[in-house]
């Protein structure tokens, strides 16, 4: 168990890294503490442009966390849990094709975990495309999991069903 | 047995600095929103966007706005 605050978020950094290898070879990076929110960090895993994602690219994935660390239970160790997270599918083209969302303080009037269901914009849109789908808490790993087994783009690793089940 | 992630290496906690931040938000709001990350904390900031995740605007307008609203940049 993480005995201090950066070794927990260090482990959950590394498992992050582990599940983009999974699709991928970005690297997951911390920004600077959260303001107004102690023990909070900001990582992201992409550039600005996303990154692409198979080989021809299918869809192109840009992901942040708010990941929080405390101390567990038993007050000898830390915990790293995800408090927020924006993971963002787009096509190769740029345009948006689903958003999950969990920004709980700041301008938006929704603080719960959410879908954009951005690619059926269109005749339906103001059913749908534009609105914010309820989810629960969705996981890194399910977005991965999501990108090979829904989106049919090739793995990068054998043992990724492992990974993404652990 | 030993699970797949348990081989894998410690990776190295390097914090980004105020300044790789900052360049990282002026490249964001330049690749989504063709303007800068000043131009979009002054929009942000005037109210350009009252509800950035409704059906007016996309995600992107999201995506850059943590740069604000969760690290304090602008």
């Amino acid at each position: 168990m993480p005995r201090t605050a950066r070794a927990a978020l260090s482990e959950h950094l590394r498992m992050m890294q582990i599940e983009a290898s999974c699709v991928c070879r970005a690297v997951w990076r911390p920004g600077v503490p959260v303001q107004g929110q102690p023990g909070v960090t900001w990582l992201e895993l992409t550039g600005p442009t996303g990154i692409a994602i198979g080989r021809p690219a299918r869809v192109k994935l840009r992901a942040s966390q708010l990941v929080a660390t405390a101390p567990d239970q038993s007050d000898r160790a830390f915990d790293a849990t995800v408090s927020g997270y924006r993971y963002e599918l787009d096509g190769v083209d740029g345009s948006e094709l689903i958003a999950f969302h969990w920004h709980p303080a700041g301008r938006s009037r929704i603080t719960r975990p959410h879908i954009h269901l951005s690619m059926v914009r269109g005749a339906d849109s103001r059913l749908l495309g534009a609105g914010h789908v309820p989810s629960g808490i969705v996981q890194f790993a399910d977005v991965v999991r999501f990108i090979i087994a829904e989106l049919g783009v090739q793995p990068t690793r054998a043992d990724w069903r492992t990974i993404l089940e652990t | 047995m030993t699970s797949p992630a348990a081989a894998e290496p410690d990776v190295e906690l390097k914090f980004m600095t105020r300044e790789e931040l900052w360049q990282l938000f002026e490249e964001n709001a330049r690749c989504h929103l063709n303007m800068s990350a000043g131009e979009f904390v002054a929009a942000w900031n005037a109210g350009r966007w009252p509800d950035p995740d409704g059906p007016e605007t996309d995600s992107k307008v999201m995506w850059v706005a943590q740069f604000v609203e969760d690290l304090g940049l602008g």
